[in-house]
This record gives C-alpha cells, sequence and structure tokens, in this order.
C-alpha cells in the first residue's frame, strides 16, 4: 500500500472516530434528558389533575370532557388515581386504559413513593400523592411524541452528517496527501528517467526548504558526484588512448621513413633512437598505469610491512638518477634519528619508492638547474618530508588541479610527461594514511610535502 | 668473510656479528658497514662512500651520509665500550679499533 493511501485512511478513521464518538454522546445525552424531561411532565401534569380531583372537586364529567378535546389535539397525559387499597378512584379513560395496573405494581408504589418505566413504548410515571392525610396513588401515562421525533431527526441527522463528514475528509485527505506526494512522484519519474548517458540532468527543489526540497538537493549533490566522477573516466580512458597513440604514432613514422629508401647508417641510427625513445616513454606510461591500478586497489589488497623511510628514498634517488644521469638529488636528515621506530613506516615499499620517484622525477623536471631536494624531519607520531625545488614553480590556478590524473598544466611546455605522476603520488600518500600538499611560487620554486605516520603512531 | 677486531660480517649469510652478539642492519647499512671493513684504518671520503656504496655522486646539501654512519655507529657500540667509527672533521670516517 502507498504511504499515500496509509495516510488518507489513517487519517479518515481516526477523524471518524472523533466523530462517531461526539455524535454518540451527544445523541445519548439528548435521549436521556428528553426521558427525565417527560417523567417529570407526567409527574406535574398527574399532581395536577390530583390537584383538580381533590382540591378543586372538579366533577369526572367535566375532566373527563378536558381530556377528551384535548386529546384530540395533542398528546394528552392520561392519569388514574388510585386510594392504596387498587380501588380506582378517578380514570381519564378507563375504556383506552393504556397503563394496565396491576396490584403488585400499586403497591410498590405506594412503598417506594415512585416508579418510572416504559410500557409499550409510553411512559409511565406513577407516585404517591397525599391529600388530608389519606395516601393515593397517581398513575400518568403518555406518548412523547415531539420528544421522540426531535430525537429520531437528530439520529438521523447525525448519521446522515457523519457519513458526508467522512467522505468529504477521506476526499479531502486523498487530495491534500496527493499535494503532498506530488514532488515525490515526480522526483521518482525524474529520477527514473536519469542514467550514465544523461546525468546532466537535475531534480527541480523549490527554496522552500521543506524535507522535500532537501531531499531534492541532497540527490543533486549526488548526481553532481557521480557526474564529476563519470566525467573523469571518460577524460581518463580518452586521456590514456591519446597518451599511447602520440608516441606510437611516432614510432610509425619514424619507422616508415626509414624504410622508404635506403638512408646512412647514422640516419638509421637516430631513427632507431627517436623510436627508443617513443618506446620507453609508452613503457614508462604503461608502468605508471599499472602503478596507478595497484594504487587503486583496495588496501587489504597491499602488502603492508615496516618500511625505513630512509632507505626508500636512497631507493628512490637512485632510481631517478639512473635513468637521468643529469638530475641532482640531495637528501638531507634535519635531525639524527636514535631508533628506527621513528624513521619507518607501515607501508608498501614498492608503492612508496614510486611515489618518491615521482616527486624527485618533477622537481628535477620542472627545474632548469635539474636540482630538488628531500629533507627530512620527523616528530613522535609522524614522518615530515619537503620535497622542493628551485624550478619555474606551478601557476596559481594549475595548483589545484595538479593531483588530478591527466592534468597537465601551462608548465606541459616545459617539459613533457603523461599527468599519471602526482595523482598516483597522492593516492599511494592517502593508501598509507598520510598526506600530500603543495605549495608553489610561479618561477621561484615548489614544495611537495608529505606527512606520513611512523610506525610507532598505528 | 670479513673481520676487524671483535667485528665480523658473513658477506654470503649477511650475518654481522660484534663479540658474538648478532646486529640486525638493513642492506643498505650492511653495505656500508662492509665498505668500512674492507678498508679499515683508512679515512674515508663522503664523496668515495657515496660513489662506492650507493652508486652515486656526494653533494655537499647532503647529510644522508653522516645520518647513516651515526646510526650504524648507533647499532654496532651500543653496549660496548669501545669506539669503532669514528668522525674525521672536514675529512671522512675511519674505522679504528681506538687509539
Amino acid at each position: 500500500m502507498k504511504i499515500r493511501t496509509r495516510l488518507t485512511l489513517l487519517f479518515t478513521i481516526i477523524t471518524a472516530t472523533i466523530l462517531f464518538a461526539f455524535a454518540a454522546v451527544i445523541y445519548y445525552s439528548s435521549k436521556e434528558s428528553r426521558e427525565n424531561e417527560f417523567y417529570e411532565k407526567l409527574k406535574k401534569e398527574a399532581i395536577t389533575k390530583a390537584n383538580l380531583f381533590f382540591n378543586a372537586r372538579v366533577e369526572t364529567r367535566t375532566m373527563h370532557r378536558i381530556y377528551r378535546n384535548n386529546r384530540a389535539t395533542l398528546h394528552e397525559v392520561e392519569v388514574a388515581i388510585y386510594d392504596s387499597a387498587f380501588n380506582l378512584l378517578y380514570h381519564d379513560d378507563v375504556n383506552l386504559d393504556i397503563v394496565k395496573e396491576t396490584p403488585a405494581m400499586i403497591s410498590e408504589i405506594y412503598r417506594d413513593g415512585e416508579k418510572l418505566f416504559y410500557q409499550d413504548g409510553w411512559q409511565v410515571a406513577g407516585l404517591r400523592y397525599e391529600f388530608e392525610n389519606v395516601r393515593y396513588i397517581l398513575i400518568a401515562t403518555a406518548y412523547d411524541q415531539h420528544g421522540l421525533s426531535k430525537l429520531d431527526n437528530l439520529l438521523k441527522n447525525s448519521v446522515i452528517l457523519f457519513i458526508i463528514a467522512v467522505l468529504i475528509i477521506y476526499v479531502a485527505g486523498r487530495f491534500f496527501s496527493k499535494k503532498a506526494f506530488g514532488p515525490v512522484a515526480e522526483m521518482t519519474e525524474k529520477v527514473h528517467h536519469i542514467t550514465a548517458s544523461n546525468l546532466d540532468m537535475r531534480l527541480t527543489g523549490n527554496d522552500s526548504r521543506d524535507e522535500l526540497s532537501e531531499l531534492a538537493n541532497t540527490f543533486n549533490q549526488m548526481l553532481n558526484r557521480l557526474e564529476s566522477s563519470f566525467d573523469a573516466q571518460k577524460h581518463f580512458v580518452s586521456n590514456i588512448s591519446h597518451e599511447i597513440r602520440t608516441p606510437l604514432a611516432a614510432i610509425i613514422t619514424e619507422l616508415e621513413l626509414s624504410v622508404n629508401k635506403d638512408r646512412t647508417v647514422d640516419e638509421y641510427r637516430r631513427a632507431i633512437q627517436h623510436a627508443l625513445n617513443d618506446a620507453r616513454k609508452l613503457a614508462r606510461l604503461s608502468g605508471s598505469l599499472l602503478d596507478f591500478a595497484k594504487a587503486s586497489y583496495d588496501l587489504s589488497e597491499i602488502a603492508f610491512k615496516p618500511v625505513r623511510i630512509d632507505e626508500v628514498l636512497l631507493d628512490a634517488k637512485l632510481q631517478v638518477q639512473q635513468s637521468n644521469a643529469e638530475y641532482d638529488i640531495d637528501i638531507h636528515f634535519e635531525h639524527d634519528f636514535e631508533d628506527e621506530v621513528l624513521i619507518s613506516v607501515n607501508g608498501n615499499e614498492y608503492l612508496l619508492k614510486v611515489a618518491f620517484s615521482n616527486l624527485f622525477e618533477n622537481g628535477c623536471k620542472f627545474s632548469p638547474d635539474h636540482r630538488c631536494s628531500a629533507s627530512v624531519s620527523f616528530s613522535s607520531r609522524q614522518l615530515i618530508i619537503r620535497f622542493s625545488d628551485k624550478g619555474i614553480g606551478i601557476p596559481p590556478d594549475d595548483l589545484e588541479h595538479v593531483f588530478i590524473p591527466f592534468y597537465r598544466g601551462g608548465n606541459k611546455k616545459f617539459a613533457d610527461g603523461n599527468g599519471i605522476g602526482l595523482s598516483l603520488t597522492r593516492k599511494i600518500i592517502l593508501l598509507h594514511q598520510g598526506d600530500l600538499t603543495v605549495s608553489s611560487v610561479p618561477s621561484r620554486g615548489t614544495v611537495f610535502t608529505v606527512l606520513l605516520p611512523n610506525i610507532a603512531s598505528l | 668473510m670479513l673481520q676487524y677486531g671483535d667485528l665480523e660480517m658473513n658477506l654470503y649469510t649477511k650475518i654481522v656479528k660484534r663479540s658474538g652478539v648478532e646486529i640486525s642492519l638493513t642492506p643498505k647499512e650492511f653495505n656500508l658497514l662492509a665498505y668500512l671493513m674492507q678498508n679499515p684504518e683508512r679515512v674515508l671520503s663522503r664523496t668515495e662512500i657515496a660513489e662506492k656504496v650507493w652508486d652515486t655522486h656526494f653533494d655537499t646539501g647532503t647529510n644522508f651520509i653522516d645520518v647513516y654512519i651515526n646510526y650504524l655507529r648507533k647499532k654496532i657500540e651500543k653496549n660496548f665500550d669501545r669506539k669503532l667509527i669514528h668522525t674525521k672533521p672536514g675529512m671522512g670516517f675511519i674505522l679504528k679499533a681506538e687509539s
């Protein structure tokens, strides 16, 4: 069952119950008060007739006449007067005689002083009456046509009103719940249509800051994130294709040109050298991609063990210098270390080496003097490694994008690369629960700061 | 097998012992100590160490050789009275069994 229907039904049932209780109380109390009032009226009438009979000594015949006259126009009370020995002294209409009095009834009234009851729908009031120290029994009866029809009316009206009210409430409930849940239905409809190909679609919220527009906004934020990550992936793939195609195309052209016709040995050598360079570039790219894939794994899939950061730094330095002999890399320790723990992290040696190599390589690559330095300092909980160079720096606009895969800022003219290095490095550092930040002043130099928790703090 | 004083080194099993007590070293520390033991009682400059041990050239801004020597010194001289590695200011380091 839909929430909408459920809410409507619940709302209707609750309101109907309240209405019903309300109507029932009103009807019951009206019924009670009508009955009591009518008994009072009967008693008064009985006493009035008894007074006429005993006090004013009006003749029986006259009284009968009055009774018959009144009966024709309104529901006259029929009164009978008995003495304590069940002798009938007066009766308005013996022929009619609605109440079939019995001695037991009379003696009961005599004993209790009063008896109120119904007989065939007629109300009967019996009471004890005293005149000149003699006790008599008065019996008055009548049918409360007026009161009962009023009560009947009330009942009918109540039932009709109740049904109408419940219907109105149900309809109104459906209407309002539809109105309230309209945006939800609309949202569902819209979300149905959002797929990978039209992630730019957004839900329409309003500015009322209610729960639903908040939900819509939350959805939109999620869509924003999804869209940007989808875009990043799309870019990633097209970038990789581009990165692979460029050196491949260069190799193909180079080789085509050399087989076109006979060349000198020198020309062949040059062509082979170019092809070799491009092939190396491809190998580097595929190596980086592989590393990137490794670093993107789940933490649990990478082997972590205690690693001495100084050794990794030295290895990285050697690795970079092996392929780029002209690069100058300094490693400087800010303080002596007493304890291995201070300079060890729980990490993956291979990945850390990749990360440090990248930072060294970047520093040297983007510096005219091909120099960069790493300074290592540590506190009791973490290691701080600053990779600084005095190179061309990074323009402020590019600074926040340098960690995005394949992003190459305004510096790409200065040196070639594939745009994977820094994003890979950052990924690796984050994998080690560390942090990588960058600060740079164009044409003055760049500092990458790596924070890594040491082995004791984990 | 290299030996200097009570310090002995097995180049095959990569085990270093001093007075029979095993000392655990990292590969780089091991290489450094091996170089020192192969050239005992000789002052070795930072440039030489950098080139021979790490196959790299020494830059003046770098103190990692000092740091390594210090750390190695701590490892092999801990619990022993006699010093083995000495710093010759301005020149380099020397492995020597005290004078």
